[in-house]
């Protein structure tokens, strides 16, 4: 990276895209994919009941280590419906009803080198008149209700919503979850970028 | 009480913390912190509103600007759009540290270990030199991509899409780095009272690249003329209600790592910088320079542990199972303090003071005077997380 200019700096760094989904993940931490064993769990969720690991629960306090361990697979969850519509461009809006910061960073690694969603079709946009899906993230709080109706409302037809992170999903630990229905779950505390990944080019399927 | 006492005002001001004056070695009851105004007073400007949720801001929250087109005569903000209420008051410590982990997950390691040392202040047991050393370690590297993070926020509302790739690129190394180490890519489920589950022997190694890369993006970065000047002058602030990289950046040297005893970084030699022009380009390098600093700290740190130096254990057989206690640890935004009161093993009061909510009065400060193209510069050089601000604790 000798030279002044920053394309030849940026072309002489080559590519750092990786092939995912048509390669497995180049590393996922351990404490963020499928969990399993059997035995006492002492879950403060109730993410594991009857020997069996609910993903939309987990917040990977690992309490439940060493009778259950990690499984090194992604955690996912199946779309409740496909929206192939969407599958040349998908316009995704990030809305953050109350969250701790950890889904919006994740959320946002989306866009880095590694992952690098365009290249999939899928964008982020700055406004909801212009998003496909909108992306709910955190807990219920009472004040960002009336701008998660507005935002919905401003959205195009055909829409859809998608709860990112156990907080959006069920509450977790910290509070309730927001009142919705989405078209697909992504489960973690907060979800690896690739199961992000994994489960926005799942739901265009 | 270990690093606290009870007693008059004495020293550095750093905050209100619950009823109390928080200073460098002393808290004190007596209020001599007065909340800055916030309040707008436009004078025939129109109010442009921004926010809760749009592109351009990570989290929720709404700025209101005074501005009759291009200056910005004054601003306000509205933090309370996400504002979470926290159950941990009646929590075991377990229960509670689950949720004060994700308080600000984006500096979960720093919140739980302030929060844990607090508890042990409270109980009366002395953290081993290996725990500490570790906590140490997550509170660096924690520090490390907080601020190549801010440096990549900084850089794209310039839209200077290769600097941005590079520093996006190096942040999730090190996320990965953290996950590769820890199993979570946020620290999470890692520490306890006088534990930390996790082998960092090496780390230093595998920042080796990283350290190098940095350096070759920071030489780059200054020598664009261009960028510099989106922020030399803007949001000049030297303000002594300021914390953390913002303080250090304006000739203040604050810094718990040398006046808090909670983490033994006097050990280490440790010496803040400082950069003094206190505009959002002395923050940037005061940000970079930091960076280096946090990875000589963990170079020292790893090889303590290749060398196998003996650190000594202390006798926690029997500890009291009441009592209050406080910490205060340098998060990668600034002072981060916890204030804890147990009773029978279960929370019972509890007071936080979090650099974002020092910080955030001095950053609309800073904002006054400057342009509406400036804002997303100075905002994102502050570093600052509404999930520190919009949070109460029941």
């Amino acid at each position: 990276m000798k030279s002044k200019n920053w394309f030849l700096k940026g072309v002489n760094r080559g590519i750092e895209t990786e092939r995912f989904p048509l390669s497995p993940p180049d590393e996922v931490a351990a404490w963020s994919g499928g969990i399993a064993g059997k035995g006492n769990a002492n879950c403060p969720t109730d993410a594991i009941t009857n020997n069996k690991w609910d993903a939309e629960k987990c917040i990977y306090c690992r309490r439940c280590f060493p009778n259950y361990k990690p499984t090194g697979n992604l955690a996912r969850t199946e779309p409740k419906k496909s929206h192939g519509q969407f599958k040349k461009s998908f316009f995704i809006y990030p809305f953050d009803f109350g969250t701790c910061g950890a889904c919006n960073v994740e959320l946002r690694a989306l866009s880095y080198p590694q992952y690098d969603l365009n290249r999939l079709g899928i964008f982020f946009t700055n406004t909801p008149r212009h998003a496909d899906a909108i992306v709910i993230m955190g807990v219920f709080t009472p004040k960002m209700r009336d701008a998660f109706l507005l935002a919905y409302d401003a959205m195009p037809e055909p829409k859809t919503v998608i709860a990112l992170g156990v907080c959006a999903i069920t509450g977790g630990v910290i509070g309730k979850n927001p009142d919705h229905v989405s078209v697909i779950d992504i489960p973690g505390c907060p979800p690896n970028p690739y199961a992000i990944l994994d489960a926005l080019i799942r739901v265009r399927k | 009480m270990r690093y606290y006492r009870y007693g008059e005002p004495e020293g550095r001001l750093i905050g209100k913390l619950g009823n109390y004056d928080l200073y460098a070695s002393v808290i004190s009851s007596a209020s001599n912190y007065v909340q800055p105004d916030q309040e707008i007073r436009s004078r025939g400007e129109f109010n442009f509103s921004y926010g809760p949720s749009t592109g351009g801001l990570m989290e929720s929250v709404r700025f209101l600007i005074s501005t009759p087109g291009e200056v910005i005569n004054n601003i306000s903000a509205h933090t309370e759009f996400k504002q979470r209420s926290l159950k941990i008051i009646g929590n075991t410590i377990e229960d509670a540290q689950l949720i004060i982990e994700r308080l600000n997950g984006f500096h979960s390691a720093s919140h739980a270990i302030a929060f844990l040392l607090s508890i042990e202040d409270a109980l009366g047991i002395i953290p081993d030199d290996k725990v500490q050393a570790k906590r140490i370690i997550e509170i660096e590297l924690e520090r490390i991509r907080s601020h190549i993070y801010v440096l990549s926020r900084m850089v794209e509302p310039a839209g200077f899409g290769v600097p941005l790739s590079f520093l996006n690129s190096l942040e999730e190394r090190v996320s990965r780095l953290i996950g590769k180490y820890t199993g979570h890519r946020f620290f999470f489920g890692i520490n306890g009272i006088n534990s930390v589950n996790v082998d960092f022997a090496g780390i230093y190694v595998d920042l080796l690249p990283i350290a190098d890369e940095i350096r070759t993006v920071q030489e780059s970065l200054v020598g664009s003329a261009i960028f510099v000047d989106r922020l030399q002058n803007n949001g000049k602030v030297r303000s002594e209600k300021s914390t953390g990289t913002v303080a250090r950046s304006s000739g203040f040297h604050f810094d718990a790592r040398t006046d808090s005893e909670a983490l033994p970084y006097a050990s280490l030699g440790f010496m803040p910088v400082v950069e003094l022009d206190g505009d959002a380009y002395s923050r940037l390098i005061q940000r970079i320079n930091e960076i280096f600093q946090s990875l000589e700290i963990i170079k020292k740190m790893d090889t303590y542990s290749k060398l196998d130096i003996k650190f000594t254990s202390k006798d926690n057989s029997s500890f009291e199972k009441d009592g209050k206690g406080i910490a205060r640890v340098e998060s990668p935004a600034g002072d981060l303090t916890y204030l804890v009161e147990v009773k029978d093993g279960r929370i019972r009061k509890l007071d936080i003071l979090t650099p974002s909510e020092i910080n955030f009065p001095v950053f609309l400060e800073s904002m006054k005077g400057g342009v509406l193209t400036d804002f997303h510069f100075n905002w994102e050089s502050f570093g600052i997380w509404i999930s520190e601000l919009a949070v109460s604790i029941k």
